[in-house]
């Protein structure tokens, strides 16, 4: 049976927790292990993730998988061409109040629902929305706030068919995709020639009737995630990994040539965000200190921001600096 | 000086939360002190937002922020709508009065407008109304300072650029990047050490108040600007205007800004540094000021062009006062100049400068052939010296007018040529669903709900924005083509197509000479195989003679089935139409329809075509000439606009019969008293 679950405050118990969550994963989709693990520090660092792949590769299901094991207030909503805002914040409320003997004050309002109210929200095939539906999701997604109050959402998880003539949407903007700190392209374990992951993926769901209920159970809870924030902070940074960030930031600046024209290598999305999910990976291990390996984790914050055949090199660029900052 | 001692405040706090962008931090604090709005644009994650924030969190002032998207309402912005009824008197009838109950922009102090180029026009009109103003319905508002910010407007962000009327009631105007991108990599070892920790909120104490920016305000008045200072001035602009080419085509140096706002942005420059009396080195602060309003090479040169200004002031100087009182000058003005480090060495500067210029002055004496003195009269005359040759022709350079007045079409998605000074117009549909509720005008739909009726109440029309959309190149490879020329349009063409696969745009591709060559892949004209069109582009053979009528019959053909806008005919070519019909009738009225919008490029030395201008003026398309230039290249200048009053109706009533073939178009030009076609 499952171990009780303890919100132990020790690094040790919240990666325990978590690696429960990936095993959870695991169980139903074979295969996708970066993007499990993607998903799974995005959740930590409570960072948006967005995730491109072609349809029938499970990107849905692995982040529905996660929502309900999280057991969060969650909120799934998929997108479509006539995607209405009300769908998303909740609905339009005019209220109208005395405000004096012959005058009415006149408020249009919003009553809060989907996105506004929910810790956790997954969002299908995100570029088919609507562009005005869209820029006030992604505008309270990246402030995470309404209206000037704060909102309960920890993460959101974008999903995404890749922009081609062949599906009717369209790419979001650079200003946009950067509030996704964490963005995974995925590819079907088919493409990939991932034989013997494609066996067990037909043994997995030809000798069980999974598909018709995957009922994951609720792993973690609200609490765990608090606990987990919290010690995210505490984790260290040492020297030696914030010299290696710079040192590839440079050498991906000076050596291959990345500008503003080409990526998007944004002072936010590097020097403050990346920080933070390496800690969060540096937790998920277990450990209260980055080190330099976890540098790695870059490699799931390049995959739109930067020119593709730079992304596909980022392990051998991040190997590299490795060894400069080892000698 | 206690007031610059308060405002260091407010800088520390800055300096507390941001690392680096020292010009941004400078210009907030002029802002706040000279009550002027400010404009900054950046790319993302630059720290814009955080700045303003910071900025705002550390005075103590009422503090509104909103956060712009293609739905901002505008009461969000100003506040509620109150509705107001009275019988009338006679008890046969009703007064239904409309106001708004003041809030956000109309109560605060202090505004901070993210994101601004992203506000829908009728949101955007009524905000930079009342930013310019300070008032609203004819009431003062208490605002002080508005920062706003904004990405770089460009097709990848989806926004729309302010135009230079909105711009310009942002006084102080300024880029900003980031430490990666402008590779300060200490800056950046510093942004991770500092957010290295947990997530804060930002807390700063709050030691400014309104008071004090309002002393600061009345001390700027009494900031001394020497005759020096503004002689400088006056200098400075003499040089943008004449030496560098600024003219309203490509500048906005408006009167109000420039000879009221920046004269009193020096005086609190000076303020700021805690000084009572301008200083020529305080003229600095146009660099502030000028970033969006001279063309991008003028600004990056107004270092040099400053220094320049500062040296033949001083030069102007010695020539007045001559050899002997210069010491006593110097003596002055050392004594002016007080005992801080950093007016010492500011001295120092100066007398270093002083020295040189004498120099020069001495050997000028000696008779020798170049010197330094000569170089300087020759600037102070006027004569361009050779590195401020903006207006040569340089082909490659110039390219860019072409893609970007494209560029602009493109984003403004339809043929639609109108300019809106104040910002786009609001307009009005027809309510179709309840989901539209907020869109509605409120006393609309407040009488609505009153009186319940089948048609429902109006919403604002709301625009997507269009991503797509298809540009078909139609290109002339007749003999007259051949070499040069084509080679030229063939680099053209790359470049257009890079412009259209940054909007994902579909490109069709047509060659033409007494034929029409249209490239179809897998059955298809429109394609976004890119590469694949400027391979083609690239292998071109030029031969025949020029027929317009075919080329753009197949162009618009292809455009019948297509969306309802966006849609662009780019038409390439060197020559006169010798064949089909040269007027080419039909394919304008098909175009109109369309609502196609044709650009032309009329490539070479002869005059070019009339028909051109007709074609790409009825369809609202822009219209360019390419002139060969003496280094080789091909200058791509504007085309102007046949505008002249009565020319177009003229044109159209009845002359269009009389027209003569186009061999004859040199006089018919001459009949028409067109413009020429080049400048």
């Amino acid at each position: 049976m499952r171990p009780a679950l303890e919100s132990s405050s020790s690094t040790e118990g919240i990666a325990e927790n978590f690696n429960l969550l990936r095993r959870e994963l695991d169980r139903y989709v074979i295969g996708h292990e970066s993007l499990k693990e993607a998903l799974i520090l995005g959740l930590i660092a409570r960072e948006h993730i967005y995730i491109e792949g072609p349809p029938g590769i499970a990107k849905t299901m692995l982040a529905e998988l996660v929502s309900a094991s999280a057991n969060l207030d969650f909120y799934f909503y998929q997108f479509h061409r006539d995607t209405r805002l009300a769908e998303l914040i909740g609905d339009m409320v005019i209220q109208r109040e005395r405000d004096g003997e012959n005058t009415e004050l006149i408020v249009q309002s919003i009553r809060k629902g989907g996105v506004l109210t929910a810790e956790l929200c997954v969002l299908d095939d995100i570029s088919r929305s609507p562009g005005e539906a869209l820029n006030v999701l992604l505008r309270i997604l990246n402030e995470r706030r309404f209206m000037n109050e704060s909102i309960p959402l920890l993460t959101a998880i974008a999903t995404s068919n890749p922009t081609a003539d062949d599906y009717y949407n369209e790419p979001l903007d650079p200003a946009n995709l950067d509030r996704f700190t964490i963005q995974i392209r995925s590819d079907g374990l088919i493409q990939e020639n991932q034989w013997d992951k494609v066996k067990a993926v037909i043994d997995l769901y030809a000798d069980t009737q999974f598909s018709d209920r995957i009922e994951p159970e609720p792993i973690l809870n609200r609490e765990i995630f608090d606990t987990a924030y919290r010690e995210l902070h505490r984790v260290r940074v040492p020297e030696a990994v914030k010299r290696g960030l710079i040192d590839l930031l440079n050498r991906l600046v000076n050596q291959y040539k990345l500008d503003n024209t080409n990526s998007l290598i944004t002072d936010r999305a590097f020097l403050v965000k990346g920080i933070k999910v390496m800690k969060a990976k540096a937790l998920l291990e277990g450990r209260n200190t980055v080190v330099p390996e976890d540098l790695h984790i870059l490699a799931f914050m390049t995959t739109f921001r930067v020119p593709e055949e730079i992304h596909l090199n980022m392990g051998d660029l991040i190997v590299e600096t490795l060894r400069r900052i080892g000698e | 000086m206690y007031i610059a001692d308060e405002l260091r405040k407010i800088r520390r706090s800055l300096d507390s939360y941001v690392i680096g962008h020292e010009p941004v931090k400078e210009s907030i604090l002029l802002a706040l002190i000279a009550r002027e709005h400010v404009y900054l644009e950046g790319e993302p994650g630059c720290a814009k937002t955080l700045l303003a924030e910071v900025a705002a969190h550390s005075v103590n002032l009422k503090f509104y922020f909103n956060q712009f998207h293609r739905d901002t309402r505008l009461a969000e912005l100003i506040g509620d709508v109150v509705l107001e009824r009275s019988e009338l008197a006679d008890g046969k009838g009703e007064v239904v009065r409309q106001r708004v109950r003041h809030g956000g922009v109309l109560t605060a102090d202090l505004v901070l407008l993210d994101d601004i180029s992203r506000a829908p026009g009728e949101a955007l009109n009524v905000l930079l109304r009342i930013l310019n103003e300070r008032k609203f319905q004819s009431q003062p508002i208490p605002l002080i300072t508005a920062i706003a910010t904004t990405n770089p407007t460009g097709a990848a962000y989806y926004n729309e650029p302010l135009d230079p009327a909105n711009l310009d009631r942002f006084t102080l105007q300024l880029k900003i990047t980031g430490a990666i991108s402008t590779q300060k990599w200490q800056e950046a070892r510093a942004i991770v050490d500092r957010y290295d920790g947990p997530p804060e909120e930002i807390t700063v104490k709050q030691t400014v108040t309104a008071d004090l920016l309002a002393e600061a305000s009345r001390a700027i008045q009494g900031v001394v600007l020497p005759p020096m200072v503004m002689g400088a001035y006056r200098r400075f602009l003499d040089a943008l205007l004449n030496k560098y080419g600024c003219n309203p085509s490509n500048s906005l140096l408006t009167d109000r800004t420039m000879l009221v706002k920046v004269p009193r942005m020096i005086k609190a420059l000076a303020l700021l540094q805690g000084r009572t009396t301008a200083k020529v080195e305080d003229l600095r602060v146009l660099k502030y000021i000028l970033t969006f309003r001279v063309p991008e090479e003028v600004y990056n040169m107004l270092d040099e062009i400053l220094q320049d200004i500062i040296e033949e002031q001083e030069l102007a100087e010695l020539e007045q006062a001559g050899d002997e009182e210069l010491e006593a000058q110097q003596g002055q003005d050392a004594a002016q100049e007080g005992e801080s480090e950093e007016q010492a060495a500011a001295g120092e500067g100066e007398s270093d400068s002083v020295d040189d210029l004498l120099e020069a002055l001495n050997s000028e004496d000696s008779g020798s052939g170049e010197h330094k003195p000569v170089q300087l009269q020759a600037n102070s005359s006027g004569e361009p010296s050779s590195r401020y040759q903006f207006n040569a022709p340089q082909s490659v350079k110039n390219l860019e007018l072409l893609l970007s007045r494209i560029n602009g079409r493109l984003e403004r998605n339809n043929s639609d040529s109108e300019v809106h000074p104040g910002g786009s117009p609001r307009t009005w549909k027809r309510m179709r669903s309840f989901d539209e509720l907020l869109d509605t005008d409120p006393a609309e739909i407040a009488n609505w709900m009153d009186w319940i009726h089948p048609s429902l109440p109006r919403v604002y029309r709301r625009e997507k924005k269009y991503v797509g959309g298809e540009m078909v190149i139609v290109r002339d490879v007749s003999q007259s083509m051949e070499g040069r020329y084509a080679r030229w349009t063939s680099s053209v063409v790359t470049k257009l197509v890079d412009l259209v696969r940054k909007k994902r745009m579909r490109i069709g591709y047509i060659e033409f000479n007494h034929v029409s060559r249209k490239y179809n892949y897998a059955g298809r004209f429109f394609t976004r195989d890119y590469d694949k069109i400027v391979e083609i582009a690239s292998n071109v053979v030029c031969s025949g003679v020029t027929n317009y009528q075919l080329p753009l019959r197949d162009a618009l053909k292809e455009f019948r089935a297509r969306g309802t806008n966006n849609k662009h005919i780019v038409f390439l070519t060197d020559g006169e139409p010798t064949q089909g019909d040269w007027l080419v009738r039909e394919e304008r009225k098909m175009a109109k329809k369309l609502n196609v919008a044709i650009h032309t490029l009329f490539i070479g030395t002869t005059e070019c075509p009339e028909i051109l201008d007709i074609i790409s003026e009825e369809s609202g398309g822009c219209q360019f000439l390419a002139v060969p230039d003496e280094l080789g290249g091909l200058c791509v200048e504007e085309r102007p606009q046949r505008t002249q009053s009565g020319t177009t109706s003229r044109f159209h009533a009845n002359n269009i019969a009389n027209l003569r073939p186009p061999s004859s178009m040199g006089s018919l030009r001459g009949q028409l008293s067109m413009p020429s076609g080049r400048r």
